[in-house]
């Protein structure tokens, strides 16, 4: 028994040793997500797989672990064999026969505005609410680190489904401001607010990325974000917010740098020589006193008259 | 203390891909006209008497793949040997009308003896203008650099890496074919540079580029020699900073030369002056004045009252300009030799249209400065690459991402104006990319359409579009290439997927948007694609 645990153990070290390393941002936000969430595929259900469900507020939610209903989780079951809901009306209309099947409490809880709220959410995440409530009600801590791609689809899928359902991008436009223009089918919301959360990433890979939101409105699709600092890379998400402050990200956007406004700190001398389309770092030593004076020689043209008739150079 | 510092005129050449086989009056193709007329022979005609009269000298040219395009179009060239006999017509028509007037007939005379050295030199060269860059580059005495495919504006398509290189091997390709070697140097459009760039650049051979002078000022670590030394990007291409001081004295239209009150006036044209029933025949056939090129008016005052141009005033005046020009660097020079162990760089570059076309006189003004510096001992002008020859060993630093445009970033070319265009954009760019990477060709007639197909994405990527409606000029026409493009390929792309390829709608624009006749599909693979082929470029 001990030899066979011993082996076991073995092979998890070496398919851990084994695994291709992923880049410095994406092992970030596995290893965030794995705190969180395990080893979940929420890329994909989080930007597929929405739903518009009754969910009760936070508070209850971490007293409900004995309560869930299993036509709760029935109705997990027939939101996830349907493909992406994107046109409202049938969605409502799906919901409307979806609804039939709940039991008339919850019906009746989650109508009641005083102890309820509606929200927008992936059914996976209705799944974690119950299963994990804990977790869950840290959000939005910074635990909450994962992995949704902006692209799930692979290159040939895309030229067949042209369309896309969700999308955030953003733009470098200055140091100070970031353009994003996105796109949100489905997304339907009552009591919550949408934003984007725009995320700086931080410089060290021990920090989390701070963020701030900006709120946007239905039939809105671009915008100018006013960043807090230049010479930094954000990234953004778009979602829901809700009532409790929960976020609930539908789409990733794509990572943008945005340039420093002044000379940089950096004072190290890195010398290199190119000949020949060949490169070699190399020592060098300049000995050069410029400083940061800004001499500007250009005379005026109204002063310019005067000074030819003084200077030799004119006969030149 | 080596006293003696470099000079690098740089002139970036640039128009947009305007072509218009259906329309035989098309306004907008009136650009390449004005500029070949005004700025590009009058160009070639300082060089070859400075070659002539033995002046040593180095100027970098770009030329834009798209103008390179249009300059070597037969339709263009033709139509452009039509629009300069209309001018010749004119100009002895306006002999006539001003015989009775010296002043105004001084100035007639100058445009009619242009006009015909213009059309002389024009059909010496054989219609086709790279005959002299060319010989002017093997000469030694210019440089002649490239520029991305359509001109697009590479800091806003950074998501698209395969988009990127498509722009630069596209345009390197069109060097190659009409310059018979490598580009050593490029021109970012726009100046526009973004870190990250420079990896492309030197994958494709290229040994330098400019930059803005804040990019390099802001480059990270620091630059020791400030602006007047270029620096390496990690990747090994060298990055050159453009000389705010010089700059402003020729661009500036509060200090700069070209708004001199003997200067030539580009506003007082007489397709708006004079009698519609006497100039109706040279301006568009529908009744709407236009530009011609003849104008009598110097700048004078801010207001409406106009002298009449003097020639020789105006010359003149570009003389003392160019002392002017010379006295500031050497004054600059004097200072940077004395805190700097190496010969300093001042980088100048500037649109070549502006000389010419919109400074009427700026090609007197470079021949007489060019001339000066030739026989000057403390100022030498250089390419880039020479100075790179002399000094290979430089400072690596990244620069930060930056543009020429105001504001200095990416303002221009993204704003509330034409923010709209993006996702489009993207949209396509993704499209082709997809297609490159997965689509199995069946026949040559989807090889056709694949090879249209990014013709049409690149078209649609000029950096001009955006320019054009951000500034308000001519925007109904932008909007409209920017749809037309976008549309073109949307077709296109349906008739693909579907397999109806509409044959004549691809004719039709294989004949229209002709550009980069030897276009492969393939250059918009990615490296990492599965299906990855080797592009023959």
């Amino acid at each position: 028994m001990q030899l066979i645990l011993l082996l076991l153990a073995v092979a998890i070290i070496l398919v851990a040793l084994l695994r291709p390393k992923k880049d410095k941002d994406k092992s970030r936000y596995k290893r965030n997500a794995d705190i969180g969430f395990g080893n979940m595929k929420y890329s994909h259900e989080s930007s597929e797989e929405l739903t518009n469900i009754k969910e009760k507020d936070n508070e209850q939610i971490t007293n409900t672990n004995e309560d869930i209903s299993d036509q709760e989780l029935a109705l997990d079951k027939e939101l996830n064999k349907d493909a992406i809901l994107t046109n409202e009306d049938d969605f409502q209309e799906e919901l409307e026969i979806l609804k039939e099947n709940l039991s008339p409490n919850l019906e009746d809880e989650s109508t009641s505005k005083e102890n309820n709220h509606r929200y927008l959410v992936s059914s996976y995440w209705r799944r974690r609410l119950k299963e994990r409530d804990e977790e869950f009600a840290r959000i939005p801590s910074t635990n909450f680190k994962i992995d949704l791609s902006p692209n799930h689809e692979s290159p040939s899928e895309r030229l067949w489904n042209s369309n896309k359902e969700n999308e955030l991008v953003l733009m470098t436009q200055s140091p100070d401001y970031i353009y994003a223009y996105w796109k949100a089918n489905g997304l339907s919301f009552e009591g919550e607010k949408a934003v984007i959360r725009v995320y700086k990433e931080s410089n060290s890979i021990d920090l989390q990325d701070n963020y701030f939101e900006i709120e946007i409105k239905k039939g809105e699709g671009e915008k100018y974000i006013n960043l807090p600092q230049p010479n930094s890379n954000y990234y953004g998400e778009l979602g829901l917010l809700t009532i409790n402050e929960i976020f609930i990200p539908l789409i990733r956007s794509n990572r943008v740098t945005v340039p420093r406004a002044k000379p940089s700190e950096n004072n190290n001398e890195l010398w290199m020589k190119v000949e020949d389309q060949k490169r070699e770092y190399t020592f060098y030593t300049a000995n050069c006193s410029l400083g940061d004076n800004k001499v500007i020689y250009n005379f005026k043209e109204k002063d310019l008259d005067k000074k030819l008739s003084s200077d030799s150079f004119i006969n030149n | 203390m080596n006293k003696k510092g470099f000079l690098a005129l740089v002139l970036h050449s640039h128009l947009p891909y305007v072509r218009h086989p259906e329309d035989p009056y098309a306004l907008e193709e009136e650009w390449l006209y004005e500029a070949i007329t005004e700025t590009y022979i009058p160009l070639i005609k300082v060089f070859s008497n400075l070659v002539r009269d033995g002046v040593d000298f180095k100027v970098t040219l770009s030329l834009s793949p798209t103008l390179i395009s249009m300059l070597t179009d037969s339709l263009l060239q033709d139509r452009y040997l039509n629009h300069l006999n209309k001018l010749i017509e004119l100009s002895e028509k306006e002999l006539r009308r001003t015989k009775g007037d010296p002043k105004f007939y001084r100035v007639a005379k100058m445009y009619n003896e242009k006009f015909l050295e213009s059309k002389r030199l024009f059909i010496n060269y054989n219609k086709n203008l790279l005959i002299p860059f060319n010989v002017l580059q093997d000469i030694g005495v210019l440089e002649i650099i490239t520029c991305s495919a359509t001109h697009g504006y590479l800091p806003l398509m950074d998501r698209y890496p395969e988009a990127v290189k498509a722009q630069l091997q596209v345009g390197i390709k069109i060097y190659e074919e009409n310059f018979r070697r490598r580009p050593r140097g490029i021109w970012l459009p726009e100046c526009g540079y973004y870190p990250g760039i420079d990896r492309y650049l030197w994958d494709e051979g290229l040994k330098y580029f400019f930059v803005d002078t804040h990019g390099i000022l802001n480059s990270n670590p620091r630059p020791t020699y400030k602006n007047f030394a270029p620096i390496y990007t990690d990747s090994g291409v060298a990055a050159f900073a453009r000389d705010v001081e010089s700059s402003k004295q020729v661009w500036s239209a509060q200090e700069g030369y070209p708004g001199d009150y003997n200067y030539r006036e580009f506003y007082r044209d007489i397709g708006y002056d004079l009698d519609y029933e006497y100039i109706k025949d040279y301006i568009h056939p529908e009744g709407f004045r236009k530009q011609t090129g003849i104008k009598y008016y110097k700048i004078t005052e801010k207001d409406e009252h106009k002298e009449v141009y003097d020639p020789q005033k105006a010359k003149n005046r570009a003389n003392i300009h160019a002392q002017n020009f010379m006295f500031n660097r050497h004054k600059q020079i004097g200072y940077l030799s004395s805190k700097m162990d190496r010969s300093p760089i001042i980088v100048s570059p500037y649109d070549t249209e502006l000389f010419g076309h919109w400074w009427y006189e700026g090609p007197i003004w470079l021949d007489l400065l060019l001339r000066k510096i030739g026989k000057d001992d403390k100022l030498k002008t250089i390419s880039p690459s020479d100075y790179l020859d002399i000094y290979p060993i430089n400072q690596v630093a990244t620069p930060s991402l930056s543009s020429w445009g105001a504001q200095g970033y990416n303002q221009v070319w993204l704003d509330s104006s034409n923010s709209w265009i993006y996702p489009k954009l993207h949209k396509i760019t993704e499209q082709m990319i997809d297609l490159a990477n997965t689509w199995q060709v069946k026949n040559s007639i989807e090889l056709r359409v694949l090879n249209q197909l990014a013709r049409e994405v690149l078209l649609a990527q000029s950096s001009d579009w955006a320019f054009i409606i951000k500034t308000d000029t001519m925007k109904e026409y932008a909007v409209r290439r920017t749809k037309e493009h976008l549309n073109n390929f949307n077709c296109l792309f349906s008739s693909l997927k579907l397999e109806e390829i509409d044959i004549d709608f691809l004719k039709g624009l294989e004949k229209k948007n002709n550009i980069f006749k030897n276009i492969d599909y393939k250059v918009y693979q990615s490296n990492q694609n599965a299906n990855y082929k080797e592009v023959m470029l």
